[in-house]
C-alpha cells in the first residue's frame, strides 16, 4: 500500500528581508473603546461595592458568574440577581513566567480560575461561577505540585477608595490557610 | 445511503489534495499559497478550474495576514472568481470546517465539484510579535484588564486535565516528541527533530507552567487544499475516491470560566454526531487512523478521550504504550501535526484531512501507517476553547 | 443619565509586514529601477498588472514579466478634499485608476493635473530615489 506519489509542495520561505516588502506600522490606528453592556455594567458596579454579583435562571438553576443577561441554555432572560460569595475554591491554576507581551517576568505570578460560592447552592465540574484571577498566596511549589487545586481562597479588596468599578478591584484571590 | 438522521441527497468523495510548504515567513501573497495548494490538489485530481462548481475558503483572523475580508481577497488564489464562493472561519476550527462545508455544498446537489481551501499567512503580523493578534480573544471587561497572556488559557486547561487524570508532564511531552519526529516524514514540514527527546521537551523554556516552549505548535505560513465531488463524478475522476462518511461540529460557550476544563465537550458532541452519521458505534476499534489537532501536546490527548479513541484519562497511557505511533494499534497524528508540520492556522486543519485521504489511499508515502486503513479521522478545535470540527473518511 | 463605562484598547501590532510574492518581488524591483512591467500567463497571454504569480482565469503559473509602455490612460478619478480626519487638504489630490492599452488591472495612484478629464494619457513621474514600492512612482502627470 505505500509508495504512491509524492506530493510536492511548493513555497519561497525566507528568513531576512533582502527584497522590497510593504511594512505598515499600526499602532495608533485601531483604538477600540468597549462599553461594558448591561450585566457587566451592573457587575463591576457591584465590584466597586466589595460585591460579586451574578444571574440566575429558575429554569435550569444555572448561577452566571460573570453575569449575562440571558440565560444560553434555555435561551430566555434571567430570573433575577443574586450575590456569590468573594471567596470560593481553586479548579486550576498556573505560573506565568511570561508577560501579556511574553517578555519574561521578573517574578512569575500565580492566576486560576476560581469556582465561588453561593449560599444555598451546589455546583458540580460541569457548569458553575467561575472567574479568572490572580491567586496571592501560592508558591511556585503550590502550583507545580497541584497542591492548590481546590484550595479555599478569598477576594483581596482594594480599598473603597481606589476601586473603580473593575475586575482590578480585586487584586487577587489570597490563599486561605487554615 | 442510509439515512441516519440527516437527510442529503448525494454521497460525497475526496479526490484530490495539496499542499505547500509549511514556513515561518514565506514570499508568497496569501492569495498565492492559495493557488499553490489549490492547482496542486485539483492537478492531483486531474481537473482544470474550468471543472469547479463551488469554491469554499477558509482561514482565521483577519488580523493575521493583515487584509480585511480575507475571504474575498482569497477568492482568486483559491479559484472563486465567477464562481459561488464562501469563506468559513470558526478560529482554530477553521481547517477542518472548509471540507464540511464543501460537503453540504455536494451532498445537497448545489454543486458537482468543489475546491476547498485554506490558507494562513501567520508572519504578516510581523511586529512586535504575531501571538498579539490573539490578545483579541479575551473578554475586554473582565478579562482583558488583568493583562492575560494567551498561554494562560491553555496552560490553565492542561493543568486541570493533568490533575483530573493524574498525568505527568513526561507524559504529555511524549506526544511532542512523536510528532516532531513524524514531521521528518512530511515534505511540508517546518519542524523535523529527529532526536528530540521527552527531556528536551521538558528542558524548554516555561512560559506559563505546565506549558513549556516545546509543547507548542509554531506560528507559520502555508495552504492546504483539497478537491471534493459527488458520487458519480467522483467515480468518474478517479479509481480510488476517498468518501466523506460523517461529518460533525459543535460550539460550547465563550464563558470558559465557567464549565469544565478536563474534558473537552465540544468534540464529544462534533464527533457524536459525525459517527452517527457514519455509523461508527466503536470508534476505538472502527477509527484506523486519526488526526486530531495538536496546537498543544496535550490537546491530542484531550482531544482522543473528546473523540472517544481513549476513555477518558486513557489517552496518555495508549501514548507511553506506542500505541499511538505510525506503526501502532492506533497511529494518531502520523502526518507529524501541528507540533511538527506547522501551524498555519485554517491550512493546518486542512492538512490534516489531506494526511488521512493520503492515508486511505495508501498514498502516504513514508508517512503510511503499518496497520491497513479502511477509515480515518480528523479533527480540529478553536475559537475560544469552544469549537469542534471532526470528518471521518473512508474507503 | 447613567455614566457609561469604557474600557480602551489599542491594537497592539506595531506593524505589518507584506511581501509581494515571486513575481510580484520582481515587478516591485523593476519599478525601482524605473521600469513599470505586467506579468503574462503563458497559456492564455493575458498581461496583468499588479503581477501575481498566477493566472486567475486559467490558475496556469505565471513567472515572466514584459515591459509595458509607460503611458497609460484614467478609466476613472475621484477628487480628494480631506484628509482621514475630515480636514480639508491644502492641495485637493486626484487620485486614478489608471489602465494600460493591452493590460488586465492597472494602478490607482495620482495625477497631478488641474483638469482630470476620463480617458487622458498619463506618464509616472519617477522618483529619483527609489525602494522598490508602488510609491517609487511620485505621481502620473498629463502627456
Amino acid at each position: 500500500m505505500s509508495g504512491g506519489k509524492p506530493i510536492n509542495p511548493r513555497g519561497t520561505k525566507y528568513e531576512k528581508v533582502e527584497f522590497p516588502v510593504f511594512e505598515f506600522p499600526v499602532v495608533g490606528k485601531a483604538r477600540y473603546s468597549y462599553t461594558t453592556g448591561e450585566a457587566l455594567g451592573r457587575f463591576l458596579a457591584g465590584l466597586k461595592e466589595g460585591k460579586i454579583l451574578g444571574t440566575y435562571c429558575a429554569g435550569c438553576g444555572r448561577v452566571f458568574v460573570p453575569p449575562r443577561i440571558y440565560c444560553s441554555y434555555c435561551f430566555k432572560e434571567v430570573d433575577g440577581w443574586l450575590e456569590a460569595k468573594d471567596e470560593g475554591v481553586v479548579v486550576t491554576a498556573v505560573m506565568s513566567y511570561i508577560s501579556a507581551t511574553r517578555a519574561r517576568l521578573e517574578r512569575p505570578v500565580a492566576v486560576g480560575v476560581i469556582k465561588l460560592d453561593v449560599p444555598g447552592r451546589q455546583f458540580d465540574d460541569h457548569f458553575f461561577p467561575g472567574i479568572m484571577h490572580y491567586i496571592c498566596g501560592a508558591t511556585e511549589d503550590d502550583v507545580k505540585s497541584m497542591r492548590i487545586f481546590g484550595a479555599r481562597v478569598k477576594a483581596k479588596w482594594k480599598r473603597p477608595e481606589q476601586r473603580t468599578g473593575s475586575i482590578t478591584d480585586i487584586e487577587c484571590f489570597e490563599v486561605v490557610r487554615p | 445511503m442510509t439515512n441516519r438522521n440527516l437527510n442529503f441527497k448525494h454521497r460525497v468523495a475526496v479526490v484530490g489534495a495539496g499542499l505547500t510548504l509549511f514556513r515561518s515567513r514565506m514570499l508568497e501573497t496569501p492569495q498565492e499559497l492559495a493557488w499553490l495548494a489549490a492547482k496542486q490538489a485539483l492537478d492531483e485530481a486531474g481537473l482544470t478550474l474550468k471543472d469547479i462548481d463551488c469554491v469554499v475558503i477558509g482561514s482565521a483572523p483577519d488580523a493575521f495576514d493583515g487584509v480585511h475580508m480575507k475571504g474575498e481577497y482569497l477568492a482568486e488564489g483559491a479559484g472563486g472568481i465567477h464562481k459561488p464562493t464562501i469563506r468559513v472561519f470558526v478560529g482554530g476550527a477553521t481547517g477542518v470546517f472548509v471540507p464540511i462545508a464543501a460537503w453540504w455544498h455536494v451532498a445537497s446537489g448545489l454543486c458537482k465539484r468543489v475546491l476547498a481551501v485554506a490558507e494562513e499567512k501567520m508572519s504578516h503580523a510581523a511586529k512586535p510579535h504575531t501571538q498579539y493578534v490573539f490578545r483579541y480573544i479575551w473578554d475586554p471587561v473582565v478579562e482583558k484588564p488583568l493583562n492575560p497572556n494567551l498561554i494562560w488559557i491553555f496552560a490553565m486547561e492542561m493543568h486541570r486535565y493533568m490533575h483530573k487524570c493524574g498525568v505527568k508532564k513526561e507524559d504529555i511531552a511524549l506526544v511532542s516528541v512523536k510528532n516532531k519526529r513524524n514531521a521528518c516524514g512530511h515534505p511540508s514540514a517546518q519542524l523535523c527533530m529527529p532526536n528530540i527527546t521527552v527531556d528536551d521537551v521538558l528542558k524548554s523554556e516555561v512560559l506559563v507552567w505546565p506549558v513549556q516552549l516545546l509543547d507548542i505548535s509554531p506560528t507559520s505560513d502555508g495552504a492546504a487544499a483539497v478537491v471534493l465531488a459527488s458520487e458519480e463524478e467522483a467515480r468518474r475522476i478517479t479509481d480510488t475516491p476517498v468518501w466523506i462518511k460523517g461529518i460533525g461540529w459543535t460550539l460550547d460557550t465563550t464563558h470558559w470560566t465557567n464549565r469544565d476544563l478536563a474534558y473537552p465537550e465540544y468534540v464529544r458532541r462534533a464527533a457524536e454526531m459525525a459517527y452517527r452519521m457514519a455509523g461508527i458505534d466503536n470508534p476505538r476499534k472502527q477509527i484506523d487512523v486519526a488526526e486530531p489537532y495538536d496546537p498543544f501536546d496535550y490537546k491530542e490527548l484531550h482531544h482522543m478521550e473528546g473523540l472517544g479513541l481513549a476513555k477518558k484519562c486513557e489517552a496518555p497511557i495508549l501514548t507511553r504504550e506506542g500505541v499511538t505511533q505510525r506503526d501502532g494499534d492506533l497511529p494518531i497524528n502520523p502526518s507529524g501535526g501541528l507540533l511538527g508540520v506547522g501551524n498555519p492556522i485554517a491550512a493546518a486543519g486542512l492538512m490534516k484531512v489531506a494526511e488521512i485521504f493520503w492515508q486511505v489511499r495508501g498514498e502516504a508515502g513514508e508517512r503510511q501507517v503499518k496497520k491497513p486503513v479502511y477509515t480515518g479521522l480528523a479533527q480540529a478545535w478553536g475559537d475560544l476553547m469552544q469549537a469542534g470540527t471532526v470528518i471521518v473518511m473512508g474507503i | 443619565m447613567r455614566r457609561i463605562k469604557h474600557f480602551p484598547e489599542v491594537m497592539e501590532i506595531e506593524a505589518y509586514i507584506y511581501t509581494a510574492g515571486p513575481v510580484g518581488t520582481k515587478w516591485l524591483e523593476a519599478l525601482r529601477a524605473g521600469r513599470l512591467t505586467a506579468a503574462r500567463c503563458p497559456k492564455c497571454g493575458r498581461l496583468f498588472m499588479p503581477p501575481k504569480m498566477f493566472c486567475p482565469y486559467d490558475f496556469e503559473e505565471v513567472k515572466e514579466l514584459r515591459e509595458v509602455e509607460p503611458v497609460g490612460v484614467v478609466e476613472t478619478y475621484t477628487v480628494v478634499e480631506r484628509d482621514f480626519y475630515g480636514e480639508p487638504l491644502r492641495e485637493r489630490k486626484v487620485l486614478a485608476f489608471i489602465k494600460f492599452p493591452g493590460v488586465e488591472g492597472g494602478l490607482i495612484h495620482y495625477v497631478k493635473t488641474d483638469n482630470p478629464q476620463m480617458g487622458m494619457r498619463v506618464r509616472p513621474r519617477w522618483r529619483a530615489e527609489r525602494r522598490g514600492l508602488v510609491t517609487d512612482i511620485e505621481y502620473f502627470e498629463e502627456v
